[in-house]
């Protein structure tokens, strides 16, 4: 048993355990005219005791004889729930049939996105009250407590008015990000949306084409538009200091100077902004395209019939038939603006300068939490930044809502 | 149904409580198996399996595994497996990270310490792993990021300079740098001399401000002192030597142009840097020429008496506190380190600096690690003048997030000598609360 990760395979029988248990246990249930959630409560919790159980045993009798013990230890969750399936008695009521399928289906999907998305959101939110760092050994549960202490609403409270570092560099960094956002997002749906409507327009034969060349940036990866932006900008070989020589201009030190400024935006902030707008503009295009492809012709006919011109259309016809359209590119746009990470990480690691001219919210998350092993502070501006992602879109949902459908 | 469920539960109660007596028994009563967890670099690997390996055949009831992670993901499974109480049961750790992980590792066993001479290794080194009094570890090698340059030959004889320089002090240094600055449309296309990444910054920072008399701790080591009259007249010293005109901090820093990369890539000819540099461009840049031939490594001048200097304490070896046979874990880390063979075997196998005296001292063992790694000629005769960084509460947030930025803005012309060295104590004094 020394041999083998036992606690990579710990996890392995218990997902295993877990998702036979919850999506064959319903089913059975059903068939039996029992109630299939009940059926999926239990699966899962004799699936995983099992899994765990019978796992162990196998590896502990088997694996210093025999070498296929490890994969024989992975179907421990058949031990259990075999018999359990046997078991179960039939009832004459046949009042949950047809239920077993929907519940085999979403069972396992929700014990992955409680174990994955639910348990991980709440142990965040429960860090940002601590002074959390793995380093130091804690209270008995789960280290909190003792040296690792709880600090209430001291985090909070240290982001909106302290004076410490960790106080200035948050607020620099949610200064970037809002300003990030707010130049992304406008930026984004001007140059998407009038794109959109001209590829429209252009002959059917074309459209794939254009389709494809501005949906290409957005399929390759961050890391590697980082590293071609990064070029481009670079202070001594840069295409774009290349170019400005040529016009017997001075070059510019994009990514290093922290003095330089292009219309009141840092130049790294500048630069950052152009190459994740480059990379992000031909998601929303795309979108656009759907939507415009989906307004009934018969609307725009009736405008022109009564004598409207190609731009009234696209102004009083198209622009309002759009508006869930931009409601969601809105809030995809923002909610992807505020996690804004790898460009930025690439291209400037937040700087240039002490206090980070591309510094953004995420960024000092991920320095917080993993190079300083602040849990508790990194956990606490996630929160933050997630209550700040919530509010932002129901505001753009209730701006843009609708109350018609076409 | 529920009496079936009872039944297999007593009948599965059964099976384990026999599963977990029978198999214990007499076989495991003298094998001890250890697990050994190592970031992953080639010749570290190689050099600690080596030692497993002998380790191992003098003690043949033990066996070692060693589990070896990448380097970020090394860090990351630190930080979540030491909590979880997963951890191997001996972890290669940077020195300079033993004391924060102190209460999750075992002290070295009080038979053992009483007969540990804690002078065999070079104090620099060694007082990483000394956290409350108590050893928690013992280091491979001696972590040295200042006392001596890289410099490029060629440069050198196109400007007419000798190869390879003595500098007597700081002017001269200066002065050769100036002549091998190029530049191209008005920006900096060669540096004269780099030492503007963020190691070199920081460690000259408290080189100097040692050399100069100073300290930058106070006498019992609580808090940072770093607006001493020495830490302004070093700060002072970097801007004089930006202001003339041997870098520009705009387009050689740690961001823009790193100085081992800039160094072989011809973009600087004189580079502060630590020895592991050497290997570094050997394996990175291989048409750069050899070491000897196409470049050196120069020892710096000293501002005093004594080429002082600070040191990280380097990799090393500890046990973990939940380990099973801490006794063992401890004996085989002895034996890798405090050993002058074994650590002779890791210092040549890895190119790195001797954390144990004997190995630099003794004339046999320098032959030999001379001859595997001839850069380490310039820093041996330093190793003496290092002291240990001391315990900071979070040193990577100083370096890089405090000491680092302040400096690198004073010499880019955003702030004042003066009101770099009050921000920098003053934050840095900061991370202690």
């Amino acid at each position: 048993m020394d041999t083998i990760d036992l606690q990579a395979y710990m996890l392995y029988w218990g997902m295993i355990g877990a998702l036979v248990g919850a999506s064959v246990t319903p089913l059975v249930y059903d068939r039996r005219h029992r109630n299939p959630w009940t059926g999926a409560l239990i699966g899962l919790f004799v699936g995983v005791v099992s899994a765990e159980a019978f796992g162990w045993l196998t590896l502990r009798l088997l694996l210093e004889r025999w070498s296929g013990a490890a994969l024989l230890s992975l179907l421990g969750c058949l031990v259990l729930l075999i018999p359990l399936w046997w078991s179960v008695p039939e009832r004459s009521r046949k009042g949950f049939q047809q239920r077993g399928f929907v519940s085999s289906s979403i069972s396992p999907l929700m014990f992955y996105l409680l174990t994955m998305s639910i348990f991980p959101f709440l142990w965040a939110i429960i860090l940002a009250f601590f002074d959390y760092s793995p380093r130091r050994v804690g209270g008995p549960i789960l280290g909190l407590g003792e040296d690792n202490p709880f600090v209430g609403l001291a985090h909070f409270q240290e982001m909106w008015v302290g004076h410490t570092r960790n106080a200035r560099m948050f607020q620099n960094s949610m200064n970037n990000t809002l300003l990030f956002a707010m130049i992304i997002l406008p930026l984004n749906l001007a140059i998407t949306l009038p794109l959109a409507a001209l590829i429209e327009s252009v002959h059917e034969r074309l459209k794939p084409l254009f389709r494809a060349v501005y949906f290409l940036p957005v399929v390759t990866s961050s890391v590697g538009v980082a590293v071609m932006w990064g070029y481009i900008f670079h202070a001594q070989y840069g295409l774009l200091n290349q170019a400005l020589k040529a016009f017997g201009m001075t070059p510019i030190a994009w990514l290093q100077d922290p003095r330089v400024e292009i219309l009141g935006i840092p130049a790294a902030m500048f630069a950052v902004i152009v190459a994740y707008l480059w990379q992000d503009f031909g998601y929303n295009l795309i979108i656009f395209i759907a939507a415009l492809q989906n307004i009934p012709i018969s609307l725009k006919d009736a405008a022109r019939v009564d004598g409207a011109s190609p731009a009234q259309v696209f102004l009083h016809v198209t622009l309002p038939l759009l508006r869930p359209t931009i409601m969601v590119t809105s809030v995809l746009t923002m909610i992807s603006s505020f996690q804004v990470f790898d460009i930025i990480q690439v291209m400037t690691n937040g700087g240039p300068g002490r206090i980070g001219k591309t510094d953004v919210v995420v960024l000092e998350i991920y320095k917080n939490a993993f190079r300083y092993e602040r849990m508790g502070w990194a956990a606490a501006m996630a929160l933050v930044l997630f209550v700040l992602v919530l509010l932002v879109t129901t505001a753009q949902r209730w701006l843009l809502r609708t109350t018609w459908e076409y | 149904m529920f009496k079936r469920l009872i039944s297999i539960a007593v009948l599965l109660a059964v099976v384990l409580g026999v599963a977990g007596i029978a198999p214990r028994g007499a076989a495991a009563q003298e094998e001890v198996k250890l697990r050994l967890w190592a970031h992953q670099e080639g010749p570290f690997n190689d050099a600690i399996q080596a030692l497993i390996d002998a380790y191992t055949a003098e003690h043949p009831n033990v066996s070692i595994e060693m589990e070896t992670f990448e380097y970020e993901l090394y860090i990351q499974t630190l930080q979540t497996a030491m909590p979880a109480g997963d951890e191997a049961d001996i972890i290669e750790m940077f020195g300079t990270w033993t004391c924060s992980y102190a209460d999750r590792l075992a002290p070295m066993p009080e038979a053992m310490a009483a007969d540990f001479d804690p002078t065999a290794f070079y104090q620099a080194t060694f007082d990483g792993y000394v956290c409350d009094d108590a050893v928690r570890g013992l280091p491979f090698e001696f972590n040295m990021e200042y006392g001596a340059v890289l410099v490029n030959k060629g440069m050198f004889e196109t400007a007419g300079l000798d190869f390879p320089p003595k500098w007597e002090n700081w002017d001269q240094l200066v002065e050769d740098a100036l002549k091998m600055v190029q530049t191209q449309d008005g920006q900096m296309t060669v540096a004269g001399y780099h030492f503007l990444s963020a190691d070199a910054v920081v460690f000259s920072f408290l080189a100097e401000i040692l050399q100069r008399g100073g300290n930058y701790w106070n006498e019992d080591q609580t808090a940072f002192n770093f607006d001493s009259p020495e830490a302004i007249a070093a700060l002072e010293h970097f801007k004089s030597m930006v202001d003339a005109g041997v870098v520009d901090p705009v387009l050689f820093n740690d961001d823009a142009n790193w100085g081992g990369d800039a160094f072989f890539t011809n973009q600087a000819a004189i580079v502060l840097i630590g020895p592991w540099a050497v290997a570094y461009g050997l394996d990175s840049f291989p048409d750069f020429g050899a070491f000897g031939e196409a470049f050196d490594y120069v020892a710096l001048p000293a501002l005093g008496d004594e080429p002082k200097f600070a040191a990280d304490s380097g990799w090393g070896l500890v046990v973990s506190q939940n380990s099973a046979a801490t006794d063992v874990a401890w004996d085989f880390v002895q034996f890798a380190t405090a050993n002058a063979d074994n650590a002779l075997l890791f210092n040549t196998t890895t190119g790195t600096i001797p954390a144990l005296r004997e190995v630099a001292e003794n004339e046999d063992y320098r032959a030999q690690l001379l001859e595997a790694s001839p850069q380490l000629e310039t820093v041996l005769p330093l190793l003496p003048y290092g002291s240990y960084i001391g315990n900071m509460p979070d040193r990577d947030l100083v370096f890089y997030d405090i000491v680092y930025p302040y400096i690198l803005d004073m010499l880019q012309g955003l702030m004042s000598v003066e009101d770099a060295a009050a921000f920098i104590n003053e934050d840095a004094n900061a991370t202690f609360e």
